[in-house]
């Protein structure tokens, strides 16, 4: 598999599947990497290098936001990454484009 | 290398906005910390998280920070640069070296009141009269000190009676900032020949006076 044309697929996708998990709970940066593996996805095994561009897009276009949250006593505070409302809305749309597109993308690659 | 170097590493090699670099230092800095909490050692981490360029590299390359855009910017801030050097290397050039035209062709001095103000001092000159040509001369001529140079060098080249001009040439000399008709005149005299080499400046006032 081309490397370039394998990034260039998953790409598209990423955006959404982030803000799919923050919609369940918020996270913090190795979280979310951690989140993916167990996914089990071989597609979808993001590096730092990867995920944090995606978050910051997210971040500065008001979808999500990122807040310091101490979990536990005597513990320093960690960065996670919350959805925000706009995020949620954007998520649900996300959603209903993706099951068009990819029905209609299957449908072009059986024919 | 350790965490901190890493990470410098990283940021040095990130072209992208002050906030960005912020953030990046800060999730790095987290996601390392998590890991050792996780038991990996650090060299895992550091193997995982690969050569800091190439790192460097994919978060600029995801960021969609345009590297061929910077480069440009770079190779048009080097030109300019070199314009710039180039620029004032020419300005100084200007201004203190000066450019060397024959006074024939000169727009700003007349080739013939520069020659007969040189005949005048070739007059003085041949009659050791330095007072006279001191009052021809720019302040600096009428110093006492001036003065008796230039008397203290007639007395030493006596020179006999005056025969004829054997050569003169005149040329305008010019900086950026000023302007000077200069002339070289060969006099044969009764006992030697003496070559008188004078200067002008914008108002014909005489500011150089060899002899040799």
């Amino acid at each position: 598999m081309n490397p370039k044309y394998e990034r260039q697929l998953k790409k598209g996708v990423l955006e959404m599947l982030v803000l799919k998990l923050l919609s369940k709970e918020k996270m913090y940066g190795f979280q979310l990497i951690q989140k993916l593996q167990l996914c089990n996805s071989k597609y979808f095994s993001l590096k730092e290098g990867t995920l944090y561009p995606i978050l910051y897009r997210l971040e500065d276009d008001g979808l999500v936001k990122s807040e310091k949250i101490v979990n536990k006593p005597k513990e320093l505070a960690k960065k996670y990454y919350v959805i925000t409302d706009q995020g949620v809305e954007v998520l649900k749309e996300l959603e209903i484009l993706w099951k068009d597109f990819s029905k209609e993308v299957s449908k072009i690659m059986e024919d | 290398m350790n965490k901190e170097k890493y990470l410098h590493k990283v940021i040095k090699y990130l072209s992208c906005s002050k906030k960005d670099k912020k953030r990046i230092y800060e999730d790095l800095s987290a996601d390392i910390d998590e890991a050792l909490e996780n038991g990996e050692s650090w060299q895992e981490i550091e193997m995982r998280f690969g050569d800091p360029k190439d790192l460097a590299d994919e978060l600029m390359e995801n960021l969609e920070v345009d590297t061929k855009g910077r480069h440009k910017k770079l190779w048009i801030g080097l030109i300019c640069g070199v314009c710039i050097v180039v620029a004032i290397g020419f300005l100084a050039y200007k201004m203190f070296i000066p450019t060397t035209i024959l006074l024939k062709d000169s727009t700003y001095f007349n080739y013939d009141e520069v020659h007969d103000k040189a005949m005048e001092v070739i007059e003085y000159a041949s009659n050791d009269d330095y007072e006279a040509i001191a009052n021809i001369g720019i302040d600096e001529f009428k110093q006492d000190s001036v003065k008796e140079q230039m008397k203290e060098t007639m007395t030493m080249m006596k020179h006999g009676a005056f025969l004829k001009i054997s050569s003169e040439q005149y040329v305008e000399n010019s900086t950026l900032t000023s302007k000077y008709a200069a002339a070289s005149i060969t006099v044969m005299y009764e006992d030697n020949a003496i070559t008188y080499t004078l200067a002008f400046d914008e108002n014909l006032n005489l500011s150089a006076f060899y002899m040799k």
